[in-house]
């Protein structure tokens, strides 16, 4: 098992943001968290990545207990995630976002790459043809040179992802990939997720989107004001009432 | 134990100094959004202002006092009008700006008034006894001061409308406007309000201790030991942080160098810092 | 090779070497002790403002630079006063002295954001100069240290210009091949989206103090050089001014590109020198080119061959607008 959580629980102040979550990722797996707005799944991810320290519960990571642990040594772990609103390097091009991800998990060697030595220089050749290869997975080589900032918010959303990806995540938590976009850069970024799955990446999804969580997910979770409230398989979701109650309050259910 | 007593009473009144200095910038931090480097030199200008009146020209001590802090509020609104807004929000530049007005004050005003020490009279002379504790009037004043001030501070944020405003923006300036409260006209009177009250402190201290064009980098790194000890941007945490630093400043002197007090803050604000960063009172900011 | 990388008219290389060559002649063209310690100034200013830089590429403003060349300049003349050692090692310590005590206090600092930093590294900064001026015994108190030797080797103003003057180069070029190495990438992440950063593993703590230490190493060595040259040190030469200066040549030269704090600290130092009967009149006047530089060029000096040609484009624009209308 990937990812094992354990009676997962979150309050702030008075509210309890999340409750008593258990939940398992297995290795392989692209499992969909989904839920109505403000069900509590980006505070799950903070939680899952340290940026946030649970009231109470238990984290296993890679058979490894991390709960509490700081978000850069999760993420050095294998567990990367990307933001609902996309988080970039304004100032860089996208080559340089990748490069920059790319080094942290090659553990490049700074002082040799200051001094230009010969292993570093190699070293950086290899992770500019990694980069270059996760562009072309991603597709977005087209962009490789232009600022991060520049983007179509399409392309900032992949290159969201594409930065998770260099670093050779075990499991990449996607956080609303899709949010804001129109119907053809839906499929564009449904397609790379697809692809990722494909060549072997865990992925563990938040999104609002149901059309593209159900088509795109082996399995789902359901939460609702920060509990688990159903878990299976898309169809078996789609019937489930308890499921189909927690969205009619939500109107963006109509997608 | 009377010199310890004797070194709390007078830990009081530089306490008094520091409470007040520390919220004017903690006004200044939460509202206008600034850590106001040039704060210190405020104090400075009001001081000499004070020396200028009382000694120069005669004028009644509190008459010179409310002038001063007129003025020194004007000053703080024409700073905050002409050099801080129009680079609104670059924290970077705002920084530098008030680095440079820092030294620009520091400069003009020792230009004009020359590098000797200056010094005043208070306006009521002579000493109280409580036993065998001795308070001269001046530290008596600072503290009487202080304790006004905090206190009208305290009811003008909780019952006025402006006090709400204040409040409004200290926790969400994007949420305050949109509910109509004008940010500009608000962030000048905090602005005003904070630098006067660093001008009171400055009219204040101006007996007890020299006027010089250097008081107010002093009066700077005490403030600063005072919000990070008690909490960036928590007004309370203003008044706790500054009596402790306030009173390690008294009390150190009766036993070794005055300079240790200075040295032992510092030592506290690096614990802090190891310990938890966002002081005694603050919030957790991200 | 990224295509649109370099927009430069003259090649990189070419201008070093002009530089280079500069710096070499510049002694024989001023002779004389006097002319040849301002030049030195403008090696240790220069070397004092890209540190500067250095550590405000992970996006913190350091004031801490007054009590890391006190640190490290109090020293190397202690060293090598009563104990006898070669100020080739006492540059050493120096600098190394200075970088590990600043990562150590770097920890603490380093938890504060922003302005609060650099409020806290002015602190420590008046802090040292205290207890420097307190320790009479050791310090020499508010008189400073007479006497600081030469390092053994030197033996005329001439000589010891050109060993500060490579040392000068080889700081800038280490610090010139950090910002364009990897940990450079890293710092600039850092500055432009620590979160992100975090999120991607990157140990954004130990990478700020990391570039506050480095930072400090070099304000430490400048300091230390620059004590052994004029052999007289005192806790106002490097105290709580210097750490704004610092700053204020970085700024004045232009904080976005690496040649800024270059610019700034030469054109500064020099201009401080013309003025030098107004000696008193200094802080004022920096404050003053400071304010003038933040809000009519904030991009710094390094904008100024920009700006003067699109003003000339717009004139010539204007000129023949006005020629086909007649």
């Amino acid at each position: 098992m990937l990812l094992k959580v354990e009676g997962l629980s979150k309050s702030f102040g008075g509210l309890a943001a999340v409750s008593g979550l258990d939940m398992n990722v297995e290795s392989g797996e692209i499992v969909g968290l989904i839920g109505p707005n403000g069900a509590g799944k980006t505070t799950i991810f903070n939680l899952l990545t340290g940026a946030v320290s649970p009231t109470s519960g238990k984290i296993t990571f890679r058979e490894m207990d991390i709960t509490g642990k700081k978000p850069h040594r999760i993420a050095a772990l294998g567990m990367v995630r990307t933001f609902q609103i996309t988080s970039l390097f304004s100032s860089f091009t996208v080559e340089e976002s990748l490069v920059l991800a790319s080094n942290v998990k090659a553990g490049i060697s700074y002082w040799g790459s200051v001094f230009r030595t010969r292993t570093s220089r190699a070293q950086e050749e290899i992770i500019r043809a990694r980069c270059d290869e996760i562009l072309a997975t991603v597709g977005l080589q087209s962009v490789k040179y232009a600022n991060a900032e520049t983007l179509a918010h399409g392309h900032k959303s992949l290159l969201g992802i594409a930065t998770a990806l260099a670093t050779e995540p075990q499991l990449l938590l996607l956080d609303e990939p899709l949010a804001g976009m129109n119907a053809h850069e839906v499929v564009d970024v449904l397609n790379v997720i697809r692809k990722l799955w494909a060549n072997g990446t865990t992925i563990l999804l938040i999104e609002h989107n149901m059309k593209a969580a159900m088509s795109l997910c082996e399995r789902l979770v359901v939460i609702s004001y920060g509990k688990k409230i159903a878990e299976g398989t898309p169809a078996e979701m789609k019937a489930n009432r308890a499921v189909i109650e927690s969205y009619l309050g939500d109107d963006t259910y109509a997608a | 134990m009377d010199l310890f007593a004797q070194g709390i009473v007078n830990g009081l009144s530089s306490a008094g100094i520091y409470i007040m200095v520390a919220l004017g910038l903690t006004l200044v931090l939460s509202i206008v959004r600034i850590v106001n480097m040039a704060h210190g030199e405020f104090y400075m200008v009001a001081s000499y202002c004070m020396y200028y009146m009382v000694t120069r020209l005669g004028l009644n001590f509190f008459l010179s006092l409310v002038i001063s802090a007129i003025f020194v509020g004007g000053l703080g609104i024409a700073m905050e009008r002409f050099a801080l807004r129009p680079l609104q929000g670059n924290l970077d530049q705002t920084l530098i700006v008030c680095i440079g007005l820092m030294l620009a004050l520091q400069n003009i005003v020792l230009a004009i008034a020359g590098g000797l020490p200056k010094s005043f009279e208070g306006p009521y002379q002579g000493v109280v006894r409580a036993g065998a504790i001795v308070i001269s009037w001046d530290r008596l004043l600072v503290v009487l001061v202080t304790v006004l001030l905090v206190a009208v501070l305290f009811v003008f944020l909780a019952q006025t409308k402006t006090g709400l405003a204040m409040r409004a923006i200290a926790q969400d300036q994007g949420a305050a406007s949109l509910q109509g409260i004008n940010i500009n006209r608000i962030s000048a009177t905090a602005m005003c309000m904070g630098c006067g009250l660093a001008a009171i402190a400055g009219a204040v201290v101006g007996p007890i201790f020299a006027v010089q064009s250097t008081m107010g980098s002093f009066a700077l790194m005490k403030g600063i030991a005072v919000i990070v000890l008690g909490g960036l941007g928590s007004l309370t945490g203003a008044v706790g942080g500054g009596l402790i630093i306030g009173l390690i400043d008294g009390i150190v002197p009766v036993y070794t160098s005055g300079y240790l007090g200075s040295v032992i803050s510092f030592a506290m604000v690096i614990a802090m810092l190891l310990i938890r960063p966002q002081g005694i009172l603050g919030h957790e900011s991200k | 090779m990224n295509p649109n990388s370099s927009k430069r008219r003259y090649s990189r290389p070419s201008v070093t070497v002009a530089i280079l060559a500069l710096v070499c002649v510049l002694p024989l063209v001023f002779r004389g002790a006097y002319a040849l310690q301002v030049l030195v100034l403008c090696g240790i200013n220069t070397v004092v403002a890209c540190s500067i830089r250095l550590i405000n590429l992970t996006g913190q403003l350091s004031l801490a630079t007054g009590a890391t060349m006190t640190l490290g300049g109090y020293l190397s003349a202690l060293l090598a006063l009563h104990y006898g050692m070669s100020p080739w090692i006492g540059f050493l310590l120096a600098a190394t002295s200075a970088g590990a005590i600043a990562g150590l206090f770097g920890f603490a600092f380093v938890r504060l954001k922003g302005i609060y930093f650099a409020m806290v590294t002015l602190f420590f900064a008046q802090i040292v100069g205290l207890v420097v001026l307190d320790m009479r015994s050791l310090t020499g108190g508010i008189n400073g240290l007479p006497n600081i030797p030469w390092p053994e080797g030197i033996t005329s103003e001439r000589q010891f210009y050109y060993v500060i003057a490579g040392m000068t180069v080889l700081c800038v070029a280490i610090m010139f091949l950090v910002e364009y190495s990897r940990l450079g990438l890293v710092f600039r992440g850092i500055k432009q989206n620590d979160t992100l950063c975090e999120s991607i593993g990157v140990n954004v703590y130990r990478m700020k103090v990391l570039a506050f230490s480095l930072g400090s190493l070099f304000t430490g060595l400048g300091a230390a050089l620059y004590g052994h040259y004029i052999q007289a040190l005192n806790p106002t030469g490097f105290g709580f001014y210097f750490s704004l200066y610092a700053v204020i040549y970085m700024v004045v030269g232009g904080s976005g590109k690496f040649v800024g704090p270059i610019v700034g600290a030469t054109v500064l130092t020099l201009a401080n020198n013309a003025l030098r009967t107004f000696a008193n009149f200094q802080p004022l006047f920096f404050a003053g080119v400071l304010l003038l530089i933040l809000f009519l060029m904030p991009e710094g000096l390094v904008g100024l061959p920009k700006r003067i040609t699109d003003a000339v484009r717009r004139l010539r624009k204007w000129r023949s607008g006005r020629a086909t209308q007649g």
